[in-house]
């Protein structure tokens, strides 16, 4: 047993893998929602509402399910693998990072994009000149959600990663493993930490939410 | 040279079914009841709405067939009845935005756009900071500014007050005469846009029920008893000018004379294009010498029509070869023995007249 607060490199590899494990969610999430987002915000399609519901599912289902389903249809390929829980995370934070970009799409509407367009804008010219500063409210909140919810990640990485320290062993399995092992003090440390972690990001989360991405994006 | 439109969209309570040619030279106003349809047909025209099936050519450039030639393509400049300008630019930049993306000859330039729509006091300011006038103005210039081929205006000037309404209004003519550039104008107020509009295309459920040049459309049912509004194309004299703030206009070698508007410089050889409402029209059988009313001038009955009210008549009469409306009673009527061929003489308070002013071609 070591003495209070003192971290061991095991530790050390965790708190790495788990910053890593968000970074490459946010940035996944943030490419693949976008798209997801968009559609949603302006698409007058049938199927919305249950694209819709399919984002929301994970805010819903217990992780174990989603957990369970991925490491069937991932068994032969990426279970037990960073890439694999990078996947779980990904469908897992997936309604943080789309909700807000529909909400902030949709505030913004399609007027700014139509006038944009008879200025002589094109759609990529429109989406970095328009889209990127009025809604940079909703990407910032789509980010630091899905950044920190990934910190929080428990149950789908236990269900497809395991426990393999360096691949696949973040802080959250981690601090459950130094519980297994009556091992308290080092689970408090990592346990204390992330609150600390947890309540900044939360506290930088709402004091921007609170104003509207068009003020966001009226911000000089 | 015209604007071809055809395309079927069904709407909420009827179907947008338009099969129409708009001449792409001068002023064409497309008025109608509000939800007529005029602002989605201003949509698919344009190409903020892709419709299916929708055909679109525009002075012989195809915009939509097969092919949908995409908004940022098609140089039409926008200026919608809300503003939206972008909240995050200031308005030079804003400003800037279309000018920055127009290839070629400017043909609209910069310093003369601003100082027309009296955006230099406000150019560093952002948008939340500006009033609604003001934002339509910033606007009105952001589209200007991107060199547009045709302009299309969807009740730009709804925030403005009287005085700047007419200053745009006259604005508006000095573009499509100096610079060639049409303009398609949607409006539900008639009034507004019958002084300047050298076409007028009428809505209703979606369907366009009557276009024609606006001088003969005035003269047509519905318009002429409903409206009963009138415009007269006169000559502006230089040499005959006496009083500073009056004007002396010329109308089929008879004289009228108006209070001079301030925003309008004068120009030699202008003719001036005078809006008259029936209601401000009176008549009697010989010139009147003891009355407050200056303008009279003499004209030839063509024919009468009931007005919106059953006690009422819309007098059609000739002033040399254009038609002048005059609304009188019934009575009246009666009382002066009037019928078709009857000379009389058209009373025409000043004040009433409203006037803009067009260029020398």
């Amino acid at each position: 047993m070591g003495t209070f607060a003192m971290l061991q490199p095991s530790d050390w590899q965790a708190i790495g893998l788990t910053l890593q494990l968000a970074g490459v969610t946010t940035l996944v999430l943030l490419l693949l929602a976008t798209p997801i987002a968009w559609w949603l915000a302006f698409s007058s399609s049938r199927w919305r509402a249950i694209v819709q519901a399919i984002v929301a599912m994970p805010l819903v289902l217990p992780p174990t399910v989603l957990g369970f389903y991925l490491l069937l249809l991932l068994s032969n390929s990426f279970a037990f693998t960073f890439t694999g829980i990078v996947i779980g995370s990904v469908i897992y934070s997936l309604p943080f990072a789309v909700q807000p970009l529909h909400e902030s799409f949709r505030t913004m509407g399609r007027r700014p994009l139509q006038i944009a367009a008879s200025l002589g804008a094109g759609r990529w010219d429109q989406f970095r000149t328009i889209v990127l500063p009025l809604c940079r409210g909703g990407f910032v909140v789509a980010a630091t959600l899905v950044f920190a919810h990934t910190l929080g990640e428990f149950g789908v990485i236990l269900m497809i990663g395991g426990s393999i320290p360096g691949e696949t062993q973040v802080l959250s399995v981690l601090i459950y493993d130094h519980t297994e092992a009556l091992n308290y003090r080092a689970a408090h440390t990592l346990s204390l930490g992330m609150i600390a972690v947890a309540m900044l990001v939360l506290i930088i989360v709402y004091g921007r939410w609170s104003k509207s991405p068009l003020q966001l994006g009226s911000e000089r | 040279m015209s604007l071809k439109v055809k395309c079927h969209l069904p709407l909420q309570h009827f179907a947008l079914d338009v099969a129409v040619s708009i001449p792409t030279q001068g002023i064409t106003a497309i008025v109608g009841p509000s939800g007529s349809g005029k602002t989605t047909f201003l949509e698919v025209f344009s190409g903020v709405r892709q419709v299916a099936n929708a055909e679109v050519s525009f002075n012989q450039t195809l915009w939509q067939q097969r092919e949908f030639l995409p908004l940022n393509q098609r140089r039409v400049g926008l200026v919608l009845q809300h503003p939206s300008l972008f909240p995050h630019l200031n308005v030079a930049d804003n400003l800037r935005y279309g000018w920055q993306r127009a290839r070629g000859r400017k043909e609209l330039g910069w310093d003369e756009v601003i100082a027309a729509c009296d955006l230099n006091a406000l150019l560093q300011q952002f948008p939340a900071q500006l009033s609604g006038g003001q934002q339509q103005r910033v606007a009105f210039a952001r589209a200007l500014l991107a060199q547009p081929q045709l302009l299309v205006l969807d009740e730009p000037f709804s925030a403005l007050d009287d005085d700047a309404r007419q200053y745009f209004v006259s604005y508006l003519r000095q573009l499509s005469e100096q610079h060639q550039l049409p303009i398609i104008w949607v409006s539900h107020q008639l009034s507004d846009v019958a002084q300047v509009s050298d076409t007028l295309v009428q809505f209703s459920q979606g369907k366009v029920v009557s276009h024609g040049p606006i001088v003969s459309e005035l003269q047509r049912e519905p318009l002429r008893s409903k409206l009963a509004l009138s415009v007269l194309d006169t000559h502006y004299d230089a040499t005959q000018q006496g009083q500073e703030e009056c004007w002396r206009l010329e109308l089929a070698g008879q004289d009228l004379v108006l209070p001079k508007p301030q925003w309008q410089q004068q120009q030699p050889g202008a003719s001036v294009r005078l809006r008259v409402f029936a209601r401000d029209v009176s008549l009697t059988r010989e010139f009147v010498t003891e009355s407050s009313v200056q303008n009279q001038l003499a004209a030839e009955v063509v024919d009468s029509f009931t007005a919106r009210h059953p006690a009422e008549l819309v007098v059609q009469l000739r002033v040399g070869e254009q038609y002048l409306l005059a609304l009188i009673t019934k009575a009246s009527w009666q009382r002066l023995d009037l019928r078709p061929g009857t000379r009389v003489v058209a009373h025409l308070k000043a004040a009433a007249l409203h006037e803009t002013l067009r260029e020398a071609l």
